[in-house]
């Protein structure tokens, strides 16, 4: 609780007790005269009435600055609030809906403080409004007792003292009506401050969630950008991925392709050495005709040293076939064939078949 | 239908087995005869053999054209037995066989004779034998072992142990010759004359058996046609026609001759049925048709005609009387000879063009090539040996016939030894029993 919020009681109380004991300061110095004692007189103080209303305007104008100060210090702390608030927000932004609630939270919380500030205020007014009234009270019943004694003690100026009493009772009646006036206006004026705060408090609630609604409408867009984002590199990095597979299998298949023309350039290379070796080595005999055809089959150790040289297709000429079982066994070792690896070996050169079948022969 | 799944099945999974296998085809190869040892057969006894064995196989071995026989004097080693016998020695020095052999006397001028063959390359054992015989025939024993050698390796039956025929003539001053028909080993060695005549003697022709030679004869006022019988000498006329009666030939079945006779005018070609003594006129023409020679089926006839304004050769079908050119390249081809399975027809042929000589050539009846296998200029009666491996001819050296050899794919060329005085009209015996 602001300490502010008890000096406008105070200093109207101050006022109030200030104005009584300068009501009551004629009476305490008339005591003095003995004469004044003795018969029962009512002894009449002149009240300027101005004066004190002079007094009261400047106290309710000294109220309406203090009241104005305190509004401006609370649109201070409401603009200081808001400014906390549009932090929070900006921090919410950030933490989300786990922020959004602290705020709500936040301003749940500032809600109550200025709801029990403003029941504070008024329950201090109230007092203050009750404690003059009391001395309302207190001073009317003094003013009737004077009145009583000034009308025990002059019956003759009874009627004009009446009349003024009256009149001062009614410019007090009239001055509690404006009080009373005054502390509606005020009543209305909190109220309204109060509907204004609400509804500006309402409007910035609604401001806040209409942000909020734009925010999340934003973080749903940003999200939704997000995942577009996340959805088109995700598909990027798909189609990456697939451009990689694809990549890696043509090159796997040109690996292939060149392992296999590896190959087969190997295969070539090794069956015209193979050839070339068995040529030099098979003796062609003048009895030998074009057509004669015998098939071998070559059994060769990994070194290319033949192991074994079957006939396994006669040509139907002893000699002819004898010439061919000799070609493979004159060449006694395949050389070359030892540089091949042990696969490419084991497939094709392990074991493999020779067709001797000569041609351009005379016959 | 389920059994048929199963095959197929079955048959899939066989499939994923199966994998092509290599296949290298070979089509060119080495024209060069195979190399082979003979070694110098072991020999037991205490005084020289009147023959070496191995020399006389090696020799025969070589002149065949199919083998290279290594020289003695480059032999490592003279191995007689198995156990002596170092494969490596042989490989390296570049030999695929070797013979090896030992002769042993079982008493009196009875020999045994071991042989060996091994393949070098296969360091195995081909084959080996143990024959017997006598130190008279130790030739005999050696052409035996060159032809069983030679068989084995090469699949083709052995011609060294047939013989040939031939006519030489002794020049005798005056102008006088003496003629003999002489018979000799299939090497030339042996000779030993089974006919004399002061006139000449002409186309000596085998009977398919061996055993008996027609030839031409002028010891009578005119030309006959003999058949001598080889075993016992004795000698038969056969024919003896006014006009030329020449060039006898066996018919494969060994009952007829085929003659050139001009007892008609012109000289024609004839059969004769010996038995029946019945003449069969073959041909009918103006021109000369002469030197016949059956074809191995004896279904025809090949002779030489200039029917066509030069010497060529023609076949007369015998069941149709049909006649067929069968030469066309050169201008003279003449003496034709067929070997034993028809295919190949040596012959005397002439290229044409001035200066060209005369040559052995052989055509290949199926395709009609020719080769010329000779490069001498005079070379005439071309015979072949029994397995069509060798052509034996008379050619000229010097003044002098003399015979050579050449092997049917011209690769081999040599001369007979050489005999005394001009030797001609060689005749190549069938195989003999």
């Amino acid at each position: 609780m602001d300490k502010r919020s008890y000096l406008v009681p105070t200093l109207l109380a101050l006022g109030v007790h200030l104005a009584v004991l300068l009501l009551l300061a004629g009476h305490w110095f008339d005591h003095a005269d003995p004469r004044e004692l003795k018969p029962r007189h009512i002894q009449a103080q002149m009240v300027d009435l101005g004066a004190m209303s002079q007094a009261l305007e400047k106290q309710t104008e000294q109220a309406r600055r203090i009241e104005a100060q305190r509004k401006k210090d609370e649109q201070r702390k409401q603009n200081e609030l808001e400014q906390v608030q549009e932090k929070q927000r900006q921090q919410e932004l950030a933490a989300q809906e786990k922020v959004l609630q602290e705020q709500q939270l936040q301003a749940q919380k500032v809600k109550e403080l200025t709801a029990q500030e403003d029941l504070a205020k008024e329950k201090a007014q109230q007092q203050a409004r009750e404690q003059k009234a009391q001395e309302v009270a207190a001073k009317e019943k003094a003013a009737k007792e004077k009145a009583a004694q000034e009308t025990r003690a002059k019956q003759a100026a009874e009627a004009k003292l009446k009349a003024q009493e009256q009149a001062e009772l009614a410019a007090q009646k009239k001055k509690q009506a404006e009080d009373q006036a005054k502390l509606a206006a005020e009543k209305k004026k909190q109220a309204d401050a109060k509907a204004a705060a609400q509804k500006k408090e309402a409007e910035a609630r609604a401001a806040a969630e209409k942000k909020k609604q734009a925010e999340v409408a934003a973080r749903a867009k940003a999200d939704a950008e997000a995942r577009r984002k996340q959805e088109e590199q995700q598909r990027k990095e798909a189609e990456k991925a697939r451009e990689l597979a694809q990549l890696e299998k043509e090159l796997a298949q040109e690996q292939r392709i060149a392992a296999d023309r590896a190959s087969q350039q190997l295969m070539v290379s090794m069956t015209d050495y193979i050839n070339g070796e068995l040529s030099r080595n098979w003796r062609v005999s003048s009895a030998f005709r074009n057509g004669m055809e015998a098939v071998v089959e070559i059994r060769l150790f990994p070194s290319g040293e033949v192991d074994s040289a079957n006939l396994v297709l006669s040509s139907g000429d002893s000699g002819f076939d004898n010439s061919a079982v000799q070609a493979v066994f004159k060449v006694d070792r395949f050389a070359r064939v030892a540089e091949v690896d042990p696969l490419t070996f084991e497939r094709n050169f392990r074991k493999f078949r020779v067709k001797f079948r000569p041609e351009g022969l005379r016959w | 239908m389920k059994l048929r799944l199963l095959a197929c099945c079955v048959l899939m999974l066989l499939a994923f087995g199966v994998r092509a296998e290599l296949m290298i085809e070979v089509t060119q190869g080495v024209d060069a005869p195979t190399p082979i040892a003979v070694v110098p057969f072991g020999w037991n006894g205490g005084t020289p053999l009147p023959e070496d064995i191995a020399e006389i196989v090696s020799t025969d071995l070589h002149r065949s054209g199919f083998f290279g026989a290594m020289k003695r004097s480059d032999m490592l080693s003279f191995p007689q037995q198995q156990a002596q016998v170092f494969f490596r020695d042989w490989r390296v020095s570049g030999q695929n066989y070797l013979l090896i052999g030992r002769v042993a006397s079982v008493g009196g001028e009875q020999l045994q004779v071991t042989y060996e063959l091994y393949d070098v390359l296969k360091e195995t054992r081909v084959f080996g034998e143990q024959i017997s015989g006598s130190t008279r025939n130790m030739r005999d024993m050696a052409h035996y072992i060159a032809d069983a050698v030679f068989e084995k390796l090469t699949g083709l039956r052995g011609a060294f142990s047939t013989r040939i025929a031939y006519v030489t003539a002794q020049n005798q001053g005056g102008g006088r010759h003496r003629y003999s028909l002489q018979l000799a080993d299939a090497d030339g060695a042996r000779a030993r004359t089974i006919l004399e005549s002061r006139e000449p003697i002409m186309s000596p022709s085998w009977s398919k058996d061996g055993s008996k030679l027609a030839y031409v004869s002028f010891e009578s006022s005119r030309p006959g046609i003999y058949v001598q019988h080889l075993a016992s000498g004795k000698r038969e006329k056969i024919q003896s026609f006014a006009g030329l009666n020449g060039a006898p030939a066996w018919a494969p079945d060994g009952q007829r001759l085929a003659l050139t006779l001009s007892k008609d005018g012109n000289p024609e070609i004839y059969t004769l049925d010996l038995a029946r003594r019945q003449l069969t006129r073959v041909t009918h023409h103006y021109g000369i048709d002469t030197e016949p020679t059956w074809a191995p089926d004896g279904q025809s006839i090949l002779f030489t005609s200039d029917r066509g304004g030069q010497p060529q050769i023609y076949r007369v079908y015998l069941s149709d009387r049909r006649i067929e050119r069968v030469t066309f390249e050169g201008n003279y081809n003449s003496s034709g000879k067929l070997t034993q399975d028809g295919r190949f027809l040596a012959m005397v042929h002439r290229s044409a063009g001035a200066g060209a000589a005369f040559n052995i050539a052989v055509q290949d009846l199926k395709t009609g090539r020719l080769d010329i296998l000779t490069q001498t200029s005079l070379d005439e009666s071309p015979t072949i040996a029994p397995n069509g491996s060798i052509v034996l001819y008379a050619t000229q050296q010097g003044n002098n016939g003399v015979l050579a050899a050449v092997s049917l794919d011209g690769r081999v060329r040599f001369r007979m030894p050489s005999s005394s005085g001009d030797v001609r009209e060689p005749a190549w015996s069938p195989y003999l029993q």
